[in-house]
């Protein structure tokens, strides 16, 4: 085999090498996780300004029944796989979310509410608004908006 | 009777007395005994009612009842849409390789003679992608995959798996339309519909 | 687990309308197959138990209205057949001499019952049953049956009052027993202190 074949191929077995070193890096990137908590209130008032104009219309076409909504909490967290993060509500509990990490485009989360001893495995993709609601809390309910990206 | 003994009678055996209307409805008791009368019937029948469905309730055979649910959602399966089809018709068109077999030998030929220069290329070209420019941003537009996926119903959040161990009840509401989003709602069971609790506001 | 949770809840309440087992099962499951085609229908507004006894509900008074409707096109014995193998008491001439005890072994009691609550309109019995057998509040039975906390009112009095009246044989002879029997199963109210 030739200098010039060998080098090339040397070459070609670096930039291999290379493309997987960055899909590895890729699959470690973290991912941003920004959940707000709502109240969503049966008691009639203006929307809080502090929701997006998005979520505000998503809020408003999911949980139609409600006539007002506000923003109690906001939290933006980057969360490798395995990083547990607590979201306080205002129930004397907290929801408790797991990054297990991404297959096939979606991200794996475990969400928990210790205090009603539920425990949920999620698939959600990317730049997807999903919602956790429920739970009583003063004439309305609490809604959990999870976004991904 | 009067109507207002009528409801004083109901609210009081449903346990919707306020203090003050369940005072004045013993003190009329006192003086009525056909009051008295119609209370213990009304008790009666309604502990006959309770009984005869519990006892039902209890001897009634569960054993296929899921199974027969599952079977009617499946008899009741929507046929697959006109969208649906045409994507996946679109997807085995695009798999389908065709070309002469004369075109393959010249490639090959071709190959022997430039693979030096053409490899040189292709790593510099890798080189440049992965380590200077950022990895595009997927296309918004739908790709075929997409419309498959969106077609199914596979394009949200999916529960994987639940457990529930508490009072509540946990239902997943998965949207309809790609553009809704998916609700895990956690309910209260009838045992706790109580009053919601007061807690601190943190803001 | 949901369709374990509530399986014998909607049976009972099922059975209470259509007074038939094998309708009330077939009903039941119904019910449970509209909660989940329309499970993205539900806005969290109620509390999932009334917007899923509201689904029960209306089940079960579409099906009563269909027998209705069958039953005035032809009459058929083998109807009547269907109905007694159910525990349900032929409508036409109950002979049996009333003395306690006899008359309120359960069998007999379901019957009596049964032809009872067939006697009820629809909403009567449903209202009767929401109440009595589900021990639901007059706030929730008004929104399972998308009506008013007067409506309800009037329509349990109604119901119990025709229910009084039908029974009234069987209260009167047997006394003493029934009150036994009622002790056992009265359902406590908030304010009773006995």
């Amino acid at each position: 085999m030739s200098i010039s074949r060998s080098i090339m191929a040397s070459l070609f077995c670096f930039v291999a090498a290379s493309f997987v070193g960055v899909v590895s890096v890729q699959a470690k990137k973290p991912v941003e996780l920004r959940v707000a908590v709502v109240h969503a209130s049966k008691v009639a008032s203006k929307t809080d300004r502090k929701i997006s104009k998005r979520m505000a219309k998503s809020l408003g076409a999911v949980f139609g029944q409600y006539k007002s909504f506000r923003l109690l909490s906001k939290d933006v967290q980057k969360l490798q796989a395995g990083k547990t993060v607590k979201i306080p509500l205002p129930v004397k509990t907290d929801a408790i979310i797991k990054y297990n990490g991404q297959e096939k485009k979606k991200h794996k989360l475990t969400l928990s509410i210790p205090k009603h001893k539920v425990k949920m495995k999620l698939s959600a993709p990317s730049k997807k608004l999903f919602y956790q609601a429920g739970i009583r809390y003063k004439k309305g309910i609490l809604v959990l908006a999870f976004y991904l990206k | 009777m009067t109507d207002h003994e009528n409801e004083l009678l109901n609210r009081f055996l449903d346990g919707e007395l306020s203090d003050a209307d369940r005072e004045e409805f013993e003190n009329r008791m006192k003086d009525s005994s056909e009051l008295v009368a119609m209370r213990d019937d009304f008790e009666v029948i309604g502990a006959m009612l309770r009984e005869h469905i519990s006892c039902e309730s209890e001897v009634a055979d569960f054993s296929g009842f899921t199974a027969g649910i599952d079977r009617l959602i499946d008899l009741q399966e929507p046929a697959p849409t006109a969208a649906f089809e045409s994507s996946v018709t679109r997807i085995n068109e695009d798999k389908t390789v065709a070309g002469p077999s004369n075109l393959l030998a010249r490639a090959e030929s071709w190959w022997r003679r430039n693979w030096t220069p053409v490899m040189l290329g292709a790593a510099a070209a890798a080189a440049v992608i992965f380590f200077v420019v950022k990895p595009a941003e997927p296309p918004t537009g739908l790709q075929p995959n997409d419309e498959v996926a969106a077609a199914t119903g596979n394009n949200g959040v999916v529960v994987d798996s639940i457990s529930n161990e508490g009072k509540k009840t946990v239902l997943v509401s998965m949207p309809a339309q790609q553009d809704e989003s998916t609700v895990i709602w956690l309910l209260d069971g009838e045992e706790d519909d109580q009053e919601p609790v007061e807690g601190e506001d943190p803001i | 687990m949901l369709v374990e949770r509530y399986q014998r809840r909607a049976y009972g309440i099922a059975y209470g309308m259509l007074r038939n087992r094998e309708d009330a099962l077939d009903a039941a499951q119904d019910a449970f197959v509209k909660v989940f085609r329309n499970i993205e229908s539900f806005k969290g507004d109620s509390s999932f138990y009334t917007w899923f006894y509201r689904i029960v509900v209306n089940v079960c008074i579409d099906r009563c209205r269909k027998q209705k409707r069958m039953r005035s096109v032809e009459y058929d014995d083998s109807y009547k057949r269907r109905d007694e193998s159910a525990g349900v008491a032929p409508l036409v001439g109950n002979t049996r001499p009333m003395h306690p005890g006899a008359a309120f072994e359960s069998d007999e009691l379901g019957k009596v019952l049964n032809e009872a609550l067939g006697k009820l309109s629809e909403n009567h019995r449903t209202i009767l049953l929401l109440r009595e057998v589900e021990g639901m509040s007059y706030d929730d039975i008004a929104e399972s049956m998308g009506c008013n906390i007067g409506t309800v009112m009037s329509r349990l009095h109604h119901a119990r009052k025709n229910l009084q009246k039908t029974l009234k044989p069987y209260l009167e002879a047997s006394g003493s027993v029934l009150s036994k029997r009622a002790g056992a199963g009265v359902r406590k109210s908030s304010y009773d202190g006995s």
